[in-house]
């Protein structure tokens, strides 16, 4: 393979890499985040509800509980899937659903932990949702608890944005990274090129040959520059040879080999 | 060759990776409230408290109609089962009930909802499970704009009554003083708002505009803001309770203005308030009038009219016709067509479907009813009733009130 196609395979295959790499890894942080995000705003809202809630869930006033519930839910319908309230005994009390509530949630009455609260992935045939859920207490009894269902779609919308940000992000990487190596190429290849070329024909003995002139300072203009010195001493050394006599006696073939020069087949010195 | 073999399965992964949506979770169940016997229409009204006459009656009215549809084998081979519930009124109850028709019940449609506060609250719940209301007793402009796909009313607007009062008023009585008194809620702004809107269009503003809280009596307040501002006219606006207390009061207090009031008040419930509680003077009934939005169920011209009194006859014989049940009566007839223009397929789509189809159905009470997929108000039209001295509220033309 030539070195162009090589230096641009090599870039593209890394973008790749890295593309990979980084859309992984942001999907991983991304769901830790956003797990972070449950816990600390959804949490944070349970429990005001539940403060507010106290009384009417003391009293089990089931219509001012589900109204406030459901104005609550209007407030932020692209992220809460439900709002549901449950006595002590795990009865539900108030909810905000406008369908046959999903089997699935008659189980989220669990323990709360150390924390305060509890945080649960639901999925089943009808409900995408993560259910947080804390004590409305009295004292330190608990007499009920909130339960605040986030739409599963809401987080993964959320996800999936910032995946696509970051591929969008890796693909413009690699349009950059794939036009950069063009440069690259062009710099390095085409003088290797123009030297190669050189090269050629002077083993080819022509000797009438114009050096590219490079102004880079890096290795290949110090190419340029041994050719270029090989090119003045093979010159002057034809210069000389031009102007001597043969010696007696030694073949033509023998001179040259005393001057140095590189041996000609016939035929090619043009 | 390699780089694009390369940069192809980038944008391969990039395209897959961007062409993942969220997953969705659509239950997909069989129709709600609809099985191959029962159609179960779901409804939420007073029946208890202040205003328990407007939700009986109401329903008594449908299902005299519904009653006698299911005798005769229902619509297709089913019958309809009305599940109603009782809200007294009560907004968060009204949702709370309607919540329990959806979730519980298993209710294909909404039904004969009563009030203003009750179905105002209930709209977004309604909007959000997607399910098919008709027939609301209410004439709230918050009910009708924006256009909700899912609501259809069968009667005029509190707009369209408080137009035809103050057209009276002004137009006909050329009363210029137009005073209002409104219960405190959501039907108060509602018909406030319209009488607003009727004035500024003859260039006049409200004398007067005074509340009352709802549930209860304390009209006094408002009624001396009336006289004191010299009302020749007041739009009353509330249950038949408080609006009959203000009458008196007004009269007690020598101030005979004309009174109207909307269909809502429950127009016999008001005259039995006004006749047989408050007991005011007969030389002040003509001055009394309440705007209506079907004809008076005494009506003999009316072939739909007469069969609602044998119905409610046969089936609830001890009710007197009234404008509530025939407003029920009506609703139920509506209802039974829309179901038949359904078909066999039945579910909360198809029935929109149907009642967005309904052009020109005679109910046989002169004027035909007709929906369209941006026109969910059935019948246009007000009437006037006033009070007979007889105790009961007739129909009257405007040409026939003089001042």
């Amino acid at each position: 393979m030539r070195l162009g196609p090589k230096i641009i395979s090599s870039f593209m295959g890394f973008i790749v890499m890295f593309g990979a790499v980084s859309t992984a890894a942001t999907s991983i942080i991304l769901d830790r985040r956003m797990q972070r995000e449950v816990e600390t705003s959804e949490v944070a809202f349970a429990r005001s509800l539940a403060t507010r809630l106290f009384k009417v869930v003391k009293d089990k006033e089931v219509p001012t509980i589900t109204d406030t519930l459901l104005d609550e839910l209007a407030l932020r319908p692209e992220k809460l899937e439900y709002l549901l309230v449950l006595d002590a005994t795990g009865h539900r009390l108030a909810h905000t659903f406008v369908s046959p509530i999903p089997e699935r949630l008659s189980s989220v009455n669990g323990p709360f932990d150390a924390v305060g609260y509890r945080v649960e992935r639901l999925r089943g045939d009808s409900i995408n949702a993560v259910d947080v859920s804390v004590p409305v207490l009295e004292g330190i009894s608990p007499i009920g608890s909130v339960h605040v269902g986030i739409r599963g779609e809401y987080l993964e919308a959320i996800k999936h944005d910032l995946v696509r940000m970051t591929l969008v992000a890796t693909g413009a990487m690699g349009i950059l990274a794939f036009l950069v190596a063009l440069w690259l190429t062009r710099r390095i290849v085409l003088p290797i090129r123009q030297l190669t070329e050189v090269a050629n024909r002077l083993s080819a003995g022509i000797l009438d040959v114009q050096l590219p002139g490079l102004k880079s300072k890096d290795e290949i203009q110090e190419l340029e520059g041994s050719l270029e010195s090989v090119l003045a001493a093979v010159s002057t050394l034809m210069a000389e040879l031009g102007q001597q006599t043969p010696i007696a006696g030694v073949p033509d073939v023998e001179n040259a080999h005393r001057l140095g020069a590189d041996v000609v087949p016939e035929g090619r010195n043009g | 060759m390699q780089c694009f073999l390369v940069a192809g399965a980038w944008a391969a992964m990039t395209a897959t990776l961007i062409g993942c949506e969220p997953s969705t979770t659509v239950p997909q169940n069989r129709a709600p409230g609809v099985s191959p016997f029962e159609i179960r229409i779901g409804s939420s009204s007073a029946l208890t408290g202040q205003a328990n006459f407007l939700g009986t009656q109401l329903l008594h009215g449908s299902e005299a109609w519904l009653n006698e549809v299911n005798a005769k084998g229902g619509i297709r081979g089913r019958k309809i089962t009305i599940v109603s519930l009782d809200d007294g009124y009560e907004p968060a109850r009204a949702v709370t009930m309607t919540q329990k028709l959806l979730v519980e019940e298993d209710v294909l449609a909404l039904f004969d909802f009563v009030g203003t506060p009750t179905s105002v609250k209930v709209l977004p719940l309604v909007n959000r499970a997607r399910v098919p209301l008709l027939g609301l007793l209410t004439g709230a402009e918050a009910l009708r704009t924006p256009l909700s796909p899912w609501v259809f009313h069968v009667r005029d607007s509190y707009y369209a009554e408080a137009e035809g009062a103050i057209a009276l008023f002004v137009d006909r009585l050329k009363l210029q003083r137009i005073g209002i008194i409104y219960q405190q809620d959501a039907f108060g702004q509602a018909v406030l708002s319209g009488v607003q809107l009727a004035l500024a269009r003859r260039r006049l503003q409200p004398t007067a505009a005074e509340s009352f809280a709802r549930g209860t009596l304390e009209v006094a307040r408002a009624c001396d803001a009336m006289k004191s501002a010299g009302a020749e006219a007041v739009v009353l606006v509330g249950t038949y309770a408080p609006l009959a207390k203000a009458v008196k009061t007004s009269h007690d207090a020598g101030f005979t203005p004309w009174f109207d009031t909307v269909s809502f008040v429950g127009t016999e419930a008001y005259a039995r308030e006004l006749v047989d509680k408050q007991r005011i003077d007969k030389a002040n009934y003509a001055r009394l009038i309440v705007t209506q939005v079907v004809p008076s169920p005494y009506a003999e011209e009316f072939p739909g009219v007469q069969e609602y009194r044998a119905l409610v006859h046969k089936y609830f014989s001890e009710d007197a016709p009234n404008y509530v049940a025939l407003e029920g009566f009506i609703n139920a007839k509506v209802l039974t067509a829309i179901l038949e223009r359904a078909g066999q397929n039945l579910d909360r789509d198809s029935l929109v479907h149907a009642a967005e189809s309904v052009q020109d159905l005679d109910v046989g009470i002169g004027t035909p009813i007709t929906f369209g997929p941006a026109d969910h108000v059935g019948l246009h039209g007000v009437y006037y009733s006033r009070l007979h001295v007889d105790g009961t509220f007739r129909l009257a033309t405007p040409e026939e009130i003089s001042p």
